[in-house]
């Protein structure tokens, strides 16, 4: 993309105001949860470590929100959910986005069988309610794979796969579909006839113009991976206690929520928020790198 | 028309095949065996009874032929015994099912209501206040992480008001019990499918507003509502059942959560106790069957497209 355009799409996205407003919104949110280790030295409470005496604090000066059902800091526990809700969500949105894209792309370049099989995976993987699937997939053990259990990163990474496996479908039907009308182009013909090789096609001439679709997708993705890696904490099968997630201090919550029912609100509407923000960069980005979405709204 | 159902029928089997496979390679990779469990739960019994009891079960075979001893089984519609209920598989599963979709039948025919309306509404009037109201209704309903409204219905219906029970199957069969306890997770689900009827009935009422043959029915003097239902309503239906068609699925993943949020005896919950029981057989017939009431819910809307849409049926 050359600079004019670049300078178009940009102030077509400052004029999306849900969007800036976003921008900021989840800025913040991603900051704090970056200074978390800070907020923790500068309180000095250890977001980890039960304090059994001082179970459901109400909030305080040394608890702005109170403590959770093992007498930590919520405040603190929130912004550590945070880095692991945030890291999940953009991790496993690019992960699926690069999937999507490879499998997108060789669906259209090969066309035939493989395309026919690569698409009907999609449509089936559409077609069937994701949530029984991911979470038996949640329940495989690590140790049958030739895994070690228990690690921290192991319970991220596993996460970040399950989700991505299931999340590179949109990408994929959306990479395969620009792709054919590019490579149905001149410059891609020609380059085809000049004899270029496929590698050379797709990476010089077919990526580079799929960039704004796979980035619109992907931003879209990242609200609905945050939700799943919730709702896979929540039942327990995501991210496990001590680690906290901001599923699973809904999950802590729940059984307790007749004596603390404020400590389910909170990472409930951080969740809420945090979705509502993505969703909302993802429509202004559609707007900003698709021209042709301007004149349907009209 | 009957080759096209019999050909979705024929790929919906393919579907349920492939999947049953799938899981059952996945199952194999879960912690424990049921013969592990056995010698947990009984000191006399050694690794040379572990053994033993696994060649007699046949759970020492590679797992494609066990499967294929399964697959044998189900076919005849033997799907073996859960090892939770002490019960056949087919029996827990008949009444998770039926507890599920006294769920997820009223939450489907009341999200589809009240979003298609709130669409129509919406579209009717773009710009208008109403509409942004829809507008955000859609875009929070997509956003809302379902087990947090769940949760914080229980605290606002049950905890601080205590009209409602905060879950659980109810304890008398009477209707209005079943009603107490329906109450919560319905509107948990029905607010988390509506966005997604309001939001696509929108833009096809839109674009069916667009057309010249409204302009023509203005023209002749058609009163609004007519404009509107009998002109506009019927071209936007078809994108519409389309989509809910897809959504369908999400629906039953949402329902899942639900159920695990308020103790529903449902589907979800069995799949979910199963699955973190060691019951295989149970988990593996709960999810076919819960991709199979998917795959037909998808096959009944591309029949309801077949009756809406007169250019399908060639």
């Amino acid at each position: 993309m050359s600079q004019a355009p670049l300078g178009r799409a940009w102030r077509r996205f400052l004029s999306h105001r849900a969007a800036v407003a976003s921008v900021f919104v989840l800025g913040a949110i991603a900051l704090a949860a970056l200074a978390a280790p800070v907020v923790a030295a500068a309180t000095g409470h250890d977001p980890f470590a039960p304090d059994l005496f001082n179970r459901y604090a109400p909030p305080s000066g040394a608890h702005p929100l109170g403590t959770d059902e093992l007498g930590r800091d919520l405040v603190l526990r929130l912004l550590y959910g945070a880095r692991v809700s945030l890291a999940v969500g953009i991790v496993a949105a690019l992960v699926a986005a690069l999937i999507g894209t490879v499998i997108g792309l060789a669906a259209a370049w090969f066309g035939g069988l493989i395309d026919a099989v690569l698409m009907r995976l999609a449509d089936g993987l559409i077609a069937l309610p994701s949530l029984p699937l991911l979470i038996v997939l949640a329940a495989v053990d690590p140790a049958r794979l030739g895994l070690p259990r228990g690690a921290m990163w192991l319970d991220l990474a596993r996460i970040v796969v399950i989700i991505a496996l299931f999340g590179w479908v949109k990408v994929a039907r959306l990479a395969r579909a620009a792709a054919l009308s590019i490579l149905a182009r001149d410059y891609a013909r020609a380059a085809i006839a000049l004899g270029a090789s496929g590698g050379r096609v797709l990476w010089r001439h077919v990526a580079p113009n799929l960039a704004a679709h796979v980035t619109v997708a992907s931003t879209q993705t990242v609200g609905a991976v945050i939700l799943l890696e919730s709702v896979l904490s929540f039942l327990g099968l995501g991210i496990q206690p001590p680690t906290p997630s901001w599923g699973n201090m809904l999950a802590g919550a729940q059984e307790l929520v007749f004596a603390a029912p404020m400590a389910a609100v909170w990472p409930g509407l951080l969740i809420f928020t945090t979705v509502v923000a993505t969703n909302f960069i993802g429509d202004g980005l559609a707007d900003a790198l698709d021209p042709r979405a301007e004149l349907h709204r009209r | 028309m009957l080759r096209l159902i019999g050909g979705r029928l024929a790929q919906a089997a393919v579907t349920l095949a492939l999947l049953s496979f799938a899981t059952f390679l996945l199952i194999g990779l879960m912690p424990g065996d049921p013969i592990d469990l056995a010698i947990a739960g009984d000191p006399r019994l050694g690794a040379e009874d572990a053994a033993r009891l696994r060649a007699l079960h046949g759970l020492d075979r590679p797992l494609v032929s066990r499967y294929l001893a399964w697959a044998g089984a189900a076919v005849r519609g033997e799907f073996g015994f859960s090892r939770l209920y002490a019960k056949p598989v087919a029996e827990v599963l008949g009444e998770a099912l039926v507890a599920s979709l006294a769920l997820l039948l009223p939450a489907t025919l009341l999200s589809a209501l009240i979003g298609v309306t709130l669409g129509v509404l919406a579209a009717r009037k773009p710009r208008s206040g109403l509409d942004y109201t829809v507008n955000f209704i859609a875009f929070a309903g997509v956003s809302l992480p379902s087990f947090w409204l769940g949760i914080l219905l229980i605290i606002l219906f049950a905890v601080t008001l205590g009209w409602l029970p905060a879950g659980g199957p109810p304890d008398t069969p009477t209707l209005a019990a079943w009603a107490r306890h329906l109450a919560l997770p319905l509107v948990t689900l029905t607010v988390l499918g509506l966005a997604a009827y309001a939001r696509q009935t929108r833009a096809a009422m839109l674009e069916a507003l667009a057309d010249p043959w409204i302009r023509t029915a203005r023209a002749k003097g058609a009163p609004e509502r007519v404009v509107v239902l009998r002109h506009a309503f019927p071209n936007a239906a078809v994108p519409i059942v389309t989509v809910t068609a897809l959504d369908f699925a999400t629906l039953v993943s949402g329902a899942l959560v639900t159920e695990a949020v308020f103790a529903w005896p449902g589907m979800g919950k069995t799949i979910y106790d199963a699955i973190l029981g060691n019951d295989y057989n149970l988990a593996l017939l709960a999810l076919l069957l819960s991709a199979a009431v998917t795959l037909a819910a998808s096959l009944s809307a591309d029949l309801a497209q077949l009756a809406i849409d007169p250019r399908v049926r060639t």
